[in-house]
């Protein structure tokens, strides 16, 4: 006791600390839910290559990689997957091809075998199932074929001819065997035979059992008809004898490590975790709480354990029974003074861990509650701007609280199994108490049926087993072993992408027999339009581009190159809009028109007063009094808005508008984006705007990184991204990622002022970059829930762009309504065959519609990234499923460029890919689950319910259409170009080499694709398929289907072949 | 006949419209396969079509002054005792009948969208429509006994929609929680039936209401409200038994409205209102009335203020207006709590509704008053004295310890009781027969040849043996 009331040793501290810091990073790195962010779920495991880092991850999360094994059957089944992608992605696995053993399959077949047939130990339940109920041990299992049938029954009857020749005489020895089961005195014969077919039965004799077998009586006729199931029974006796030796082994797989919770629940059946988390959750909750409560928790910014601390001795309660003694231990730590960190290592030393433990316990502590204890280091490692709420949130405050909790618990558990001695006895009482569940202990039958299965499916039959020795034996049951869920999932999943990456390389390829590389000089076209990079502009572009063929789209991260912390005119304060890894360094801010300040002023005010309002109105219906006669006022009147809202969603839409733009005037606002002088200020500081010269760079890199340096159009339309919707706490995740999860429009409208600028055109003329003057352009934003456009400023543009812009608009109109026709295509509860008009009604209803889980599917279709001209892509159907990043090898013959481009695009995208693809095939663990019963708590995450942990990463309402497949980067450059950026840029090479994404490379010149691998590097892609069906437009390919549909050439001549043509 | 008479018959149908709705999804539900989500929503929605008729035929019924003593007929009868089919459609009953119609459209309108896709979703129409038959025979019944079956369908629909995501452990141990509460509180009404019986031997509200004002007697008056006002406060959460409320926002969003939120919840309320006239005689039951809500009313609205996520903050602010209900039955102000029910009700439903929105309305409202921070709520609680700011907190946070008292002093005793008698027959079998020996499987196997034989022959019953090796088969 002395030695925990001295202070502890700081580099017991120091230890902890460190701890704590290697611990975070397999907590989940949410932020608060207004700055959603896109980001690899298993990020902790991004140093090892893919199939590790999952495997790392199953083995310390629980949590899965791949999606579960019968999907992949079934999407062999449809044809998602064919037979050659699983052949040649065994081939590339390093199982030998040599026989394991004579008359035994290679270690190739085997893997195989099965992985095609999902060959595996069954559960206890499904074994004894199949055993006693579908009687597996006397006939084949359904899907062996015929071959591999008749080759074990021959081998058997073979096997068996000469023990039964061995009796004498001539003729069929199956019907001397039949009469041998009766003659009495042929009894050493008689049992040699039942003990290889049936071995040891235990209920019966071997020779009742042969009986069983065979039918009632053993007559010859029925012997002769059941060969088949002696051949069988032959097979599983065999196989149990050769596994008998591992009866009672240890179970492969790890070990979970085992404390005191573990123990506990083991031994009593009782959860620690239900008693703390009950106590817990809320605490957090009100800790963290950024405006939900009225009333926060009091002394927040002092650290979570001293604000609880101080909280639980303050007044008077009743103590629940299991936290007894807690009060005299708080105020103990209060007396002497203890902060959270020599509470968690006085915590550490009670509960009786050992140094070398104390890693492995802190993780396993913290991994239980991993949204919670994910928020508080989040909130610790970067505080996040709006809405401070004071709260000094410390990972090791959370530790500390929990720790003591754990404690009262686990001596509460212990008291009800008679221990009454100290926490840190626990683990050796439990040691010595008898276990609810089993040990997980090899079993004869357990460890048999995998080979017997096996057997069955290679054409194996009894007698080859028992001659194998019990090392070829063990051989087999070791790749068995190695064969697990995960190893077979593993291959699937290679074979799963193996088919998407086919599809796209191949019409990737063959789309440049249709669309050559343009001309160096090709005649300017009449719009240009530059979109985000987002996978759902995959569509709009090329309908876009379908609706008139003047018009040219480009794709590019949604900030438009400009980082700014930005403040609207509605806006309490900045917020970032850029990629959140970026810091912004300038600051934007919308103005009113001096001539409408009044009009802006107006609109304060009134907003001001709307905001008033709506909050006094909140509070007066929820609380005591007022809320009695708010309620019984307002009630009857809320019946109006109610039923508006549920009945006629895009009524109650167009009204709350039309009330809005009654109320609240629109003054004419302009951007804060000039500065005077030009001189570089310090990094640190917040910049008002951007001077000429930064004004410049970005506009010239901007348009240097698209590849558009000359053949401007008149119109340049450049469209940020938003999405819209209603009663949806993931409204950030669906908006623009490059933006920080909001409107990517004032960086747009941004973007467009700068580049009218004349001084800018000098600068950038001077770069060489010439932009004609009689070229605008144009700012807006392209909201993807509903499909429409808005452009700013057009006021203000020269008379003559003017009269182009209705052309543009009509254009971006229809580009809406064909756009939202396709994405109906997905959504089951679309009008089945919707007019373009009725279509885009129909998306307009979804983003206003308070019941509409699914306002649209975000990037639940993202599967590939295409960086490079927009020759490579244009008129290709990609079915929204690629990211579009322009890019032009021709004027980057370097690849400083691309450079710039893939250190942004490859994390990012990666990102959002990896969270949908993790989010997916393991929704519960991984994922946030069904969005139906989670609740907005404390303004930064969802719990389900009234308590339970912080549910991170998507809901299924995000993900249950997307196929996880990683994110396919198909670049438009050669092998070396991207091997030197890998070498310059650790953080495009992590994801690259350990396949984290699946790089390509299409040569700009010659058009070869070469695909990269980790372990043989970049090598030469040659298409599987070289036709790609053509259809005139979008709509003739996906009309009728609603799922996924392979890539096709559209506006091309109908179907045919490239090379047929080439040839011609 | 006259059209009164039709009317009242089409009125008496307004719970079996949704009944035959969820026999009729049920039965989709016989073949295998999952049923299609537009046939059961257009099912649901048509049957709560055909039930708000019905509602809107009761008030109708009203308007016109047509009879409000529905009877029709007994469903059996026996000595002494009969169980009438009674419906008493008066001005308050076919009020909240309209109400609860109305708002079980809504959510089917809702939910049609909101739960595609969802694996339950049969399963949530199917429980709504239950429900809404259970809900509007609870208000149109014109006895207890009829009452009460719609009292279990509310309750049991309920359970099973707290439990709706079964795969997770939170919503069964949620529904679990709800499942006793309610067990214990339905007590009250049976019991209330039982002695109403005994004291006016009818449980018809019309002639229980004439023979009270005859046979007034204040001992059999008490014994009645009190049990009734103790069916009443389960269902509608309040002190000390409100624990399940917050615990019960574990289904869809949907249900929590229209449960919590609007309907059930007030559904004891409506008791109170219905036996009002029976509940007055009993001053002392109207006391405790008026102490049960305004405890209820106070602590909720204190746990409401400290609630940090937006369903059980909507919950205890709902707890806080029944309680305020229950006070104004208690005061007698009965059409002020009608009142105060069906607009509450509705608000509620709408707020709930709106829970996910919660993070959006934050931003916009903080937006319109231009600060990050909080309001002026915050600023006055943040100048209350630290000291007094945390006693208050800590109550609140941990609701009173209403949940912590009962389970220390009731819930633990009880299991800690069951656990050792458990002990004491497990030592008292101890000493009956030493090792309770499993009997060898040979003894116990019929004789061999029979297809049982066969089948633990083939099963190799070590099976067995290995899941559990204390018991050991082999001898």
């Amino acid at each position: 006791m002395s030695r925990l009331l001295t202070s502890p040793e700081p580099d017991a501290r120091l230890r902890l600390r460190q701890t704590l810091r290697h611990a975070e990073h397999y907590l989940p790195a949410q932020a608060p839910l207004e700055v959603f962010v896109h980001h690899n779920t298993l990020h902790a495991y991004q140093h090892l290559p893919f199939h590790e880092g999952v495997a790392a991850a199953q083995a310390q999360l629980g949590a899965h990689g791949y999606m579960p094994e019968e999907r992949y059957r079934e999407a062999l089944a449809r044809g998602r997957i064919s037979e050659v992608d699983l052949e040649v992605v065994l081939a590339e696995t390093s199982y030998s091809t040599r026989p394991i053993a004579a008359g035994f399959p290679s270690e190739m077949t085997v893997a195989r075998l099965v992985t095609r047939h999902c060959i595996a130990a069954e559960t206890p339940a499904d074994l004894h199932w199949q055993l006693v109920e579908k009687q597996a041990t006397s006939r084949f299992a359904a899907e062996v074929p015929t071959a591999a049938r008749r080759a074990i029954v021959v081998a058997t009857d073979a096997w068996l001819a000469p023990t039964l020749a061995g009796v004498g005489g001539e003729g069929s020895q199956l019907i001397r065997l039949a009469d041998l089961t009766r003659s009495t005195g042929k009894r050493a014969v008689n049992a040699e035979l039942a003990r290889l077919i049936v071995g040891q039965p235990e209920f019966r004799t071997p020779m009742a059992e042969l009986g069983a077998l065979l039918g009632a009586r053993a007559r010859p006729e029925a012997f002769a008809a059941r060969h088949e199931a002696v051949a069988v029974r032959a097979l599983w006796t065999a196989c149990v004898d050769a596994c008998r030796h591992l009866d009672g082994a240890r179970q492969p797989g790890p070990e979970a490590p085992e404390f005191h919770r573990e123990l506990l629940l083991a031994c009593s059946d009782e959860d620690a975790n239900d008693l703390v988390h009950t106590t817990l959750i809320p605490l957090c909750a009100s800790f963290l709480d950024r405006g939900q409560s009225h009333w926060s928790m009091p002394g927040r910014e002092l650290g979570f354990f001293h604000a609880w601390r101080s909280v639980l001795l303050a007044g008077h309660s009743v103590r629940p029974g299991w936290l007894r003694g807690l009060r005299r231990r708080l105020q103990a730590w209060e007396e002497r003074g203890l902060e959270a960190e020599a509470v968690v290592l006085e915590l550490l030393a009670e509960l009786g861990l050992a140094d070398d433990e104390q890693d492995l316990f802190i993780e396993r502590t913290l991994l239980q509650l991993r949204g919670w204890a994910g928020m508080f280091a989040r909130l610790e490692a970067a505080p996040v701007p709006p809405g401070r709420s004071g709260a000094r949130a410390r990972l090791v405050d959370f530790l500390a609280v929990r720790l003591t909790l754990d404690l009262f618990a686990f001596q509460d558990i212990a008291r009800r199994l008679g221990h009454r001695g100290p926490v840190a006895e626990v683990r050796a009482l439990c040691a010595r108490l008898p276990r609810i569940a089993p040990a997980r202990l090899r079993g004869p039958h357990d460890t048999a049926w995998p080979l017997f299965v096996l057997a069955q499916f290679a054409g194996v039959a009894a007698p080859t087993i028992r001659t194998m020795v019990r090392a070829d034996i063990d051989a087999v049951i070791g790749l068995l072993d190695r064969l697990d869920d995960t190893a077979r999932q593993r291959l699937w999943h290679e074979a799963y992408e193996r088919r998407f990456r086919v599809e796209l390389l191949d019409a990737v390829a063959a789309n440049r027999e249709y669309e050559p590389a343009p001309p160096a000089e090709a005649p300017p076209r009449r719009f240009q339009v530059m979109f985000c990079l987002d996978d759902r502009f995959e569509s709009v572009r090329r309908h876009l581009e379908e609706l008139s063929s003047e018009v040219g789209t480009f794709g590019v991260a949604g900030f438009f190159n400009l980082a700014i912390a930005y403040q609207g005119i509605d806006d309490p304060s900045t917020f970032p809009l850029c990629p959140v890894v970026v810091t912004p360094q300038h600051r934007v801010e919308e103005e009113p028109h001096s001539q409408h300040w009044p009009l802006a002023e107006l609109r304060k005010q009134r907003l001001h007063r709307w905001g008033q309002a709506t909050t006094l109105f909140g509070r007066a219906s929820r609380s005591l009094l007022l809320g009695l006669f708010v309620s019984i006022v307002s009630g009857v009147a809320a019946v109006v808005p109610l039923l508006i809202s549920v009945f006629a969603p895009q009524l109650a839409g167009r009204l709350r508008q039309a009330i809005r733009r009654r109320l609240l005037p629109e003054p004419k606002t302009r951007l804060t984006s000039a500065r005077t002088g030009s001189e570089e200020m310090a990094a640190s500081t917040l910049h008002t705007g951007f001077s000429l010269d930064e004004k410049a760079l970005r506009v010239g890199n901007l348009l240097e990184d698209i590849g558009l340096t000359r053949g401007f159009a008149r119109v340049v339309a450049v469209l940020g991204h938003d999405s819209s919707s209603v009663n949806n706490p993931y409204f950030p995740a669906y908006s623009c990622g490059a933006c920080g999860g909001r409107s990517g429009g004032p960086n747009a409208r941004l973007f467009a002022r700068m580049a009218n600028r004349p001084e800018v055109r000098e600068r950038l003329a001077a770069r060489g970059i010439v932009v004609p003057a009689e070229t605008v352009f144009v700012g807006g934003v392209y909201n993807t829930g509903n499909d429409s456009v808005r452009l700013f400023d057009v006021e203000e543009l020269p008379a003559e762009a003017q009269a182009q812009l209705p052309a543009l608009r009509r254009l971006l109109a229809a580009t809406g309504q064909h756009n939202a026709h396709e994405r109906c295509r997905r959504f089951p509860t679309a009008p089945p065959w919707p007019s373009y008009a009725g279509a885009l009604h129909h998306v307009e209803g979804r983003a206003l519609d308070l019941s509409q889980a699914r306002p649209e599917l975000g990037h639940a279709t993202n599967a590939a990234c295409i960086v490079g001209r927009r020759a490579l892509s244009r008129g290709l159907f990609l079915d929204r499923r690629a990211f579009l990043v322009s890019y032009d090898p021709k004027i980057d013959p370097e690849g400083a460029v691309l450079e710039r481009i893939l250190a942004a695009v490859g994390p990012v995208g990666a990102g959002i890919n990896l969270e949908y693809f993790f989010s997916t095939v393991d929704n519960e663990r991984l994922g946030a689950g069904t969005k139906l019963p989670h609740n907005v708590t404390g303004l930064f995450g969802v719990m389900n319910g009234a308590s339970s942990d912080l549910r991170t990463g998507l809901p299924t309402q995000m993900t249950e259409i997307h196929e996880p497949v990683r994110m396919h980067l198909v670049v438009e450059s050669t092998p070396a170009i991207l091997t030197a950026i890998c070498e310059r840029r650790p953080a495009i090479a992590e994801l690259v080499r350990g396949e984290w994404l699946r790089l390509a490379a299409v040569d700009p010149d010659t058009g070869q694709i070469f695909t990269f691998d980790a372990r043989r590097g970049f090598r030469p892609y040659s298409p599987a398929n070289p036709t790609l069906p053509a259809v005139s437009r979008s709509r003739d390919w996906y009309s009728g289907h609603d799922g996924f549909l392979p890539p096709a050439r559209v506006g091309g001549p109908p179907l045919i072949d490239p090379r047929a043509r080439h040839a011609s | 006949m006259p059209l009164d008479v039709w009317l009242a018959r089409f009125v008496a149908l307004t719970p079996v419209w949704p009944a035959l709705g969820a026999v009729l999804i049920a039965l989709m539900l016989v073949p295998k396969g999952r049923p299609a989500e537009r046939a059961v929503a257009r099912i649901a929605w048509f049957a709560l079509w055909l039930g708000f008729m019905g509602a809107l035929g009761g008030v109708a019924l009203r308007v016109i002054g047509g009879p409000s003593d529905l009877r029709l007929g007994n469903w059996y009868e026996a000595f002494e005792y009969s169980f009438p089919l009674v419906l008493l459609l008066d001005g308050l009953s076919a009020s909240v009948s309209l109400l609860i119609a109305v708002l079980l459209l809504t959510t089917c309108k809702f939910s049609v969208n909101y739960l595609h896709r969802e694996p339950g979703y049969v399963r949530f129409f199917l429980l709504m429509l239950l429900f809404g038959a259970g809900m509007q025979l609870l208000v149109l019944a014109g006895s207890i006994e009829l009452m009460f079956i719609g009292w279990e369908l509310v309750g049991m629909t309920s359970i099973l929609l707290v439990a709706f995501f079964h795969e997770r452990a939170g919503p069964v141990q949620a529904a679990i929680r709800v499942l006793v509460t309610y067990r214990i509180c339905d007590i009250g009404l049976l019991l209330g039936g039982v002695w109403l019986h005994h004291w006016l031997h009818t449980t018809v509200w019309v002639d229980a209401f004439a023979a009270a004002a005859v046979h007034a007697a204040p001992l059999p008056a008490l014994a009645v409200a009190l049990s009734l006002v103790f069916a009443a406060m389960g269902k509608s959460a309040q002190f000390p038994v409100g624990g399940w409320l917050p615990r019960a926002m574990e289904g869809p969003t949907a249900s929590s409205a229209v449960f919590y939120g609007s309907l059930s919840v007030h559904a004891g309320v409506y008791l109170l209102l219905r036996a009002a006239p029976l509940i007055e005689h009993s001053p002392a039951a109207r006391a405790a009335l008026i102490v049960i809500g305004a405890v209820t009313a106070v602590m909720a609205s204190l746990s409401h203020k400290v609630s940090a996520d937006a369903k059980s903050a909507a919950a205890y602010a709902t707890a806080t207006q029944v309680g305020l209900m229950f006070v104004t039955c208690g005061l007698g102000f009965y059409t002020l709590a009608t009142v105060h029910l069906i607009a509450h009700a509705t608000l509620r439903y709408y707020q709930f509704l709106r829970t996910p929105s919660a993070l959006q309305d934050a931003l916009a409202r903080r937006a319109a008053l231009g600060r990050t921070e909080q309001d002026e709520a915050a600023a006055l609680w943040e100048r209350v004295g630290l000291r007094r700011r945390r006693a208050v907190f800590r109550l609140a946070i941990e609701r009173f310890a209403v949940e912590t008292a009962l389970d220390r002093w009731l819930t633990r005793p009880i299991m800690g009781l069951s656990r050792w008698l458990d002990r004491l027959e497990n030592r008292f079998l101890a000493l009956h027969d030493r090792p309770v020996p499993l009997a060898r499987p040979a003894t116990l196997s019929p004789p061999h040849g029979s297809p049982q034989s066969a089948l633990q022959a083939s099963s190799h019953s070590s099976l067995e043996a290995k899941a559990d090796p204390q018991r050991g088969v082999e001898p």
